[in-house]
C-alpha cells in the first residue's frame, strides 16, 4: 500500500465536511450500546476474554509450529496452501491460477488482507472482473470508494448516496429504502455467485489441528462465495490461527458478542478442504494463502500482541478519536486503534507516525477488547519509536527538554514557575487567557487557559510553614 | 514462497517476540442448568428464526407442508430421506403439488447449467445435527444426501430438529464434539434470517442467504 | 499518620487551590501532611509524548525526592498516581538502585479518593446542595479502577448524570491537546453536550488536566456550571 503522508489534510476534510464523520458515530454509538449489552448479558464474558487472550498469545509465541500444522491437515484434506512472503507473491499467485483455470469473473467476500495486498487490482489488471459481495462493499465499489470501518465498511454513507449509487450503477429506479436496495443487490449478485469461476475470501481464523477455515457473517454471501464457484481462495493473515476446534469455540464466544453484540453471527461457516467425492456441492479446489507481508517483523518485537487481534471492531467503535474523526482520516486499510499500531508496523513509522499520535491513551479499547490487548502500551513504543527517529515537531521536543531540565532541579523549576506566573498576568482576562502563542495556540482555538496563579502551591506551602503569608 | 523460509522467519521472529503474560481460563465454561428447549426457542425467536414444535413425526410432515405452501414457491429441495430426522417429508411436499429438485453440481461441463437452476429453488428442507440454546443457532454438517446450497440458496429454509440435539450453547456442543471438523468439508452454524446492517444500521432481512428460517423441533 | 503530599506539577502552577483544599481534606481526615519541597513533575507528559529519556529524567528526581520519606504518598490527580505506579518501575528498569526505588515509591503511592475512602474508610463526604456530575478520568478509571470512590464522597449529593458520555474521554490527553487541538475539542464539545445536558451546576472530577480543559471549553459556551476538583468540593469550597 502507497504511503499517504497528508494525514492533516485528510483531517481537515473530516472537519470540512461532518456528514461521513457524523453518519459512522451513529453507527458506532448503537454498535458499542449493542455490545455492551452481550458482555454484560453473557455469564461467562471475562473467563472467556481470559482464555481468548491465552489462545492468541500463546498461538503466536508458537506460530510455526502452529502454521506447519495447519498446512499438514490443509494438504491431507485436498486444499493447497501457498506461503506468500509479500503482497506481490500472494496477488501473483491468484492472479497465475485465475489465468490457468481461465476464470474471468470472481465474486469476493469481506477480507482486510486482500485489501492490504490491493489483490482487486492486480486480478483486474489481468482483465478479471472482480465483485465484491459484502453489501457495504459492494456499494463501496459501485461507488469507486474505500472503507471506513472493518464491519461496517459504508458507515460513512446515508440511505441517498447508496441509492444514487445503485440507481446509477445497476440502472434501477431511484430508492432510498434500504430493503428495496438490499433486494436489488440480491437480485443482482446472485446472478455473479452462479455464474462467478471462483471466489475468495479472507479468513476470520484458521484452525491449525484440522487445516480448517472458520469464516463468520451475516448475509450469506461468504458461504455463497464458498460454495457456488468451483475454486475457492481464501486469504490468511499469518497470525490469524488457533491450534484446535475447542480454541475456535472460544473464541467465537467473543468475537460476535465484541464486535456487534450478537451470540454468533448468522452464519458461522467452518470449511475443511473442497467438497468430498461424496458431497453434491462445494468448491473443487481450496487454496489457502498464507501471508506474512510484514508480520513477521511485528511479531519479532515489542508490536507482537498487535497480531493476537481477531478483527472484530470493538476497538474502533468504543474509540472516541475515530467517533469523532471517522475511518478515513487515518487514510489506511486498517483504522482506528488497532490499525494505528498494524499501519505503521506493516509499512513503517515514517509515513504513517501520525496515526499513534492520534490517541489520548484513555484506554477504552484495551478495556472492551476481546483479547485484552495492551493497545495503549503500543501506542506508546511507537511514540518513542517516533521521537527516536527524529519525527517528532521539533518544537515539542525542545520544550520537553527544557521541563525536563528544569524540573530535576528544584530551584531551577521554583525560579521558572515564578517566571511562568509574572509572565502569565498579560493578555489575561479575570483569570483566564483568550490567546496562547506558538504551538499552545491551538489550545485557546477552542478553549480558554487558566492563567497560572501568582502563588503557587509550593509558595503557599512555605507561608504557611512560616507562619502565613 | 519457500515453506521452509517462511516458517523459519517466522521462528526467528518469535524468539523476539514481546509477549505479555496471559491468565488462562476454562476451555469450557460450566453452564447453568436450565431447560434448554425453551431457552432455545426464546433465543432462535430472537434472532428472528420462527419456532414450531411438534409431536410427532405427522406433525412435523403437516407443518413442513404448511409452511412450504405458505411461502407461495413452486420449487423445493430437501437433504436425502435418510438424512433428515424424519421419513417421508419430501414426498409429502410432492403430494401437496410442489416439485422437487435435487442440488447436485457436477464437477463437468454440466457444471453451469446446475448451477443457474438452484436459482429456481424456494424452499429448502434440511435437518439439523445440532442446536445451541444460548443462541439460538442450529448446526448442519454438509455430506452425502446434504448440500450445502439446501440451506443456502432458497427464499425459504426449513430445518427439523429432533429436541434432544439441542444443548446448552456452542461450547457445551465442542466439548463433546472435538472432531466435528473432521467430519465433512462443511459444517455450518445459522442463527437466523439472513441480514445486514450495512445501510445507515437499518436492519434489512435476506440479504444473500434465506430471508425465513422455520425450525421444526420435535 | 503522616502522608506526603505529591500535589502535581498542573496543581503547583496552575490551581493551586486544589492543593490547600487536598491539605485541609487529608488534615480533616486525621492525617499530618508533608510536602517534600524538592518535588516538580512526576514525567507523564513527555513519557507519553514518546520522549522517554526526559521522562526517565524527571522519574528519577521524583523518586530521589519520594524515596527519602515515610508513609502513603498521596496525589490529587489518577493519572499521575497512574504514572508512578505502573510506569516508573519500566522506566528506570535497567539500573537496580532506581528499580528498588521505584518499586518502594509506587507501592505507596495513592491517588487522593482512593486514600480517603478504601484507605482511611473516612467519614468525610461532600457537603454541597447543589447538583453535581461526575467526570472520571480516564487513567484512575481504567488503570487504577477509581469509580466507586469518588460516589462515595459524593453520596448525600443531587447527583447529575453525564449518561453514556460519563466514561468517555474529555480529550485533554496532555500534549494532545495542543498537538491534535482539532480532534481534541471534537472530542470536548461531545463532554461538553453532556454536562450542559445533564442539568448539573458543578462538574467535578479528580484530575486538574482534565478539569481545566472542560472549564477553559465551558467559559467559551458562557456556561454557568462551575468546574471543581474533588478535594475543593470536600474542603466545602464553593
Amino acid at each position: 500500500m502507497e504511503a499517504r503522508v497528508d494525514f492533516k489534510g485528510r483531517l481537515q476534510r473530516s472537519l470540512d465536511d461532518r456528514g461521513p464523520a457524523s453518519k459512522v458515530e451513529f453507527m458506532v454509538t448503537r454498535v458499542t450500546a449493542n455490545a455492551e449489552a452481550a458482555r454484560q448479558d453473557y455469564p461467562f464474558t471475562d473467563v472467556m476474554r481470559d482464555r481468548s487472550r491465552a489462545i492468541r498469545l500463546h498461538t503466536l509465541a508458537n506460530l510455526d509450529i502452529y502454521l506447519e500444522e495447519f498446512a499438514e491437515a490443509a494438504e491431507a484434506n485436498g486444499t493447497a496452501v501457498f506461503f506468500a512472503g509479500d503482497a506481490d507473491e500472494a496477488n501473483r499467485y491468484v492472479v497465475d491460477l485465475a489465468a490457468r483455470e481461465g476464470v474471468e469473473l470472481v465474486v469476493k467476500g469481506k477480507s482486510m488482507v486482500t485489501e492490504e495486498t490491493e489483490l482487486n487490482a492486480a486480478l483486474q489488471r489481468d482483465g478479471v472482473e472482480v465483485v465484491e459481495t459484502d453489501l457495504g462493499e459492494f456499494i463501496a465499489q459501485l461507488a469507486g470508494d474505500t472503507p471506513s470501518h472493518i464491519i461496517g465498511p459504508i458507515a460513512h454513507l446515508s440511505r441517498q448516496d447508496c441509492g444514487r449509487v445503485m440507481s446509477e450503477k445497476l440502472g434501477i429506479p431511484y430508492t432510498d429504502d434500504p430493503d428495496q436496495l438490499v433486494a436489488a443487490a440480491r437480485e443482482h449478485l446472485r446472478e455473479r455467485f452462479l455464474t462467478a469461476g471462483m471466489g475468495i475470501t479472507g479468513c476470520n481464523l484458521a484452525v491449525a489441528e484440522t487445516g480448517s477455515i472458520a469464516l463468520v457473517e451475516n448475509e450469506g454471501n461468504g458461504r455463497m462465495t464458498t460454495t457456488s464457484p468451483r475454486i475457492l481462495v481464501v486469504f490468511m493473515g499469518m497470525e490469524r490461527i488457533v491450534p484446535t476446534f475447542g480454541d475456535l469455540s472460544v473464541l467465537l464466544n467473543v468475537l460476535a458478542r465484541s464486535g456487534t453484540g450478537q451470540s454468533l453471527s448468522v452464519y458461522t461457516n467452518l470449511l475443511t478442504g473442497p467438497r468430498r467425492p461424496d458431497e453434491h456441492d462445494g468448491p473443487e479446489q481450496v487454496h489457502v494463502v498464507v501471508l506474512d507481508n510484514g508480520r513477521s517483523s511485528m511479531l519479532g518485537g515489542d508490536l507482537a500482541e498487535i497480531l493476537g487481534c481477531i478483527r472484530c471492531g470493538a476497538c474502533l467503535n468504543i474509540c472516541p478519536v475515530y467517533r469523532q474523526v471517522g475511518g478515513h482520516v487515518y487514510g489506511s486499510v486498517y483504522p482506528g486503534p488497532v490499525g494505528s499500531v498494524v499501519t505503521p508496523g506493516l509499512w513503517g513509522l515514517a509515513p504513517w507516525h501520525d496515526l499513534p499520535q492520534a490517541s489520548t491513551l484513555c484506554g477504552a479499547c484495551q478495556e472492551v477488547c476481546p483479547i485484552r490487548i495492551d493497545i495503549p502500551r503500543m501506542l506508546l513504543r511507537l511514540r518513542e519509536r517516533t521521537v527516536d527517529q527524529g519525527l517528532a515537531p521539533a518544537w515539542l521536543g525542545w520544550s520537553l527538554r527544557g521541563f525536563a531540565k528544569a524540573a530535576s532541579s528544584p530551584r531551577r523549576f521554583a525560579s521558572r514557575e515564578r517566571l511562568v506566573a509574572r509572565l502569565g498576568r498579560l493578555g489575561s482576562r479575570d483569570g483566564w487567557i483568550r490567546r496562547l502563542p506558538g504551538p499552545a495556540r491551538g489550545w485557546t482555538a477552542s478553549r480558554d487557559f487558566p492563567v497560572p496563579s501568582r502563588r503557587p502551591f509550593r509558595q503557599r506551602w512555605e507561608e504557611r510553614d512560616h507562619g502565613g503569608a | 514462497m519457500e515453506r521452509e523460509v517462511f516458517l523459519a522467519g517466522v521462528r526467528a521472529a518469535q524468539q523476539r517476540a514481546v509477549l505479555p503474560s496471559m491468565k488462562p481460563g476454562p476451555l469450557y465454561p460450566k453452564e447453568r442448568r436450565r431447560k434448554t428447549v425453551d431457552w432455545f426457542v426464546e433465543s432462535a425467536t430472537a434472532v428472528g428464526a420462527v419456532v414450531h414444535r411438534a409431536a410427532s413425526a405427522d406433525e412435523v410432515r403437516e407443518l413442513v407442508r404448511e409452511i412450504a405452501r405458505g411461502t407461495g414457491q413452486a420449487v423445493f429441495t430437501a437433504w436425502a430421506p435418510d438424512q433428515l430426522p424424519v421419513p417421508g417429508v419430501a414426498s409429502y411436499l410432492v403430494l401437496a403439488g410442489l416439485e422437487e429438485a435435487a442440488v447436485s453440481i457436477p464437477a463437468d461441463d454440466g457444471r453451469a447449467a446446475a448451477v443457474r437452476a438452484l436459482d429456481r429453488i424456494g424452499v429448502g428442507v434440511t435437518g439439523a445435527d445440532a442446536a445451541f440454546a444460548r443462541s439460538g443457532a442450529i448446526a448442519l454438517f454438509t455430506g452425502p444426501g446434504r448440500p450445502r446450497m439446501a440451506s443456502l440458496v432458497p427464499e425459504v429454509h426449513v430445518a427439523i430438529l429432533p429436541e434432544d440435539r439441542i444443548v446448552a450453547s456452542l461450547s457445551a456442543w465442542a466439548e463433546i464434539t472435538p472432531s466435528a471438523l473432521d467430519r465433512s468439508s462443511n459444517l455450518v452454524f445459522i442463527a437466523g434470517p439472513s441480514r445486514s446492517g450495512d445501510i445507515e444500521m437499518t436492519l434489512s432481512i435476506g440479504v444473500h442467504g434465506p430471508r425465513a428460517i422455520h425450525i421444526v423441533i420435535v | 499518620m503522616a502522608v506526603q503530599l505529591f500535589v502535581t506539577c498542573l496543581v503547583d502552577a496552575l490551581k493551586p487551590e486544589v492543593g490547600e483544599a487536598t491539605v485541609a481534606v487529608l488534615e480533616a481526615a486525621g492525617c499530618e501532611v508533608e510536602f517534600p519541597a524538592d518535588q516538580s513533575c512526576c514525567g507523564q507528559p513527555a513519557y507519553n509524548a514518546g520522549f522517554r529519556s526526559d521522562a526517565r529524567r524527571m522519574a528519577r528526581h521524583t523518586l530521589d525526592v519520594l524515596d527519602g520519606t515515610d508513609g502513603p504518598i498521596v496525589l490529587p490527580s489518577g493519572s499521575c498516581t497512574d504514572m508512578i505506579i505502573h510506569h516508573y518501575p519500566g522506566l528506570v528498569a535497567d539500573d537496580p538502585e532506581y528499580a528498588a526505588k521505584a518499586e518502594r515509591v509506587a507501592g505507596r503511592a495513592r491517588e487522593l479518593t482512593q486514600f480517603l475512602v478504601d484507605d482511611l474508610d473516612t467519614t468525610l463526604r461532600v457537603d454541597d446542595d447543589r447538583t453535581i456530575a461526575y467526570h472520571p478520568s480516564c487513567h484512575g478509571l481504567r488503570n487504577l479502577g477509581i469509580h466507586a470512590q469518588p460516589a462515595t464522597l459524593l453520596e448525600g449529593c443531587e447527583r447529575a448524570s453525564l449518561g453514556s458520555e460519563e466514561k468517555v474521554c474529555c480529550g485533554f490527553g496532555g500534549v494532545f491537546s495542543v498537538k491534535q487541538p482539532e480532534i481534541s475539542n471534537l472530542m470536548l464539545q461531545q463532554k461538553l453536550d453532556a454536562v450542559e445536558t445533564s442539568g448539573a451546576a458543578v462538574l467535578c472530577g479528580g484530575d486538574v488536566g482534565c478539569l481545566m480543559h472542560i472549564e477553559g471549553g465551558l467559559r467559551r459556551r458562557a456556561s454557568a456550571v462551575e468546574v471543581r476538583h474533588i478535594a475543593e468540593l470536600l474542603a466545602g469550597e464553593r
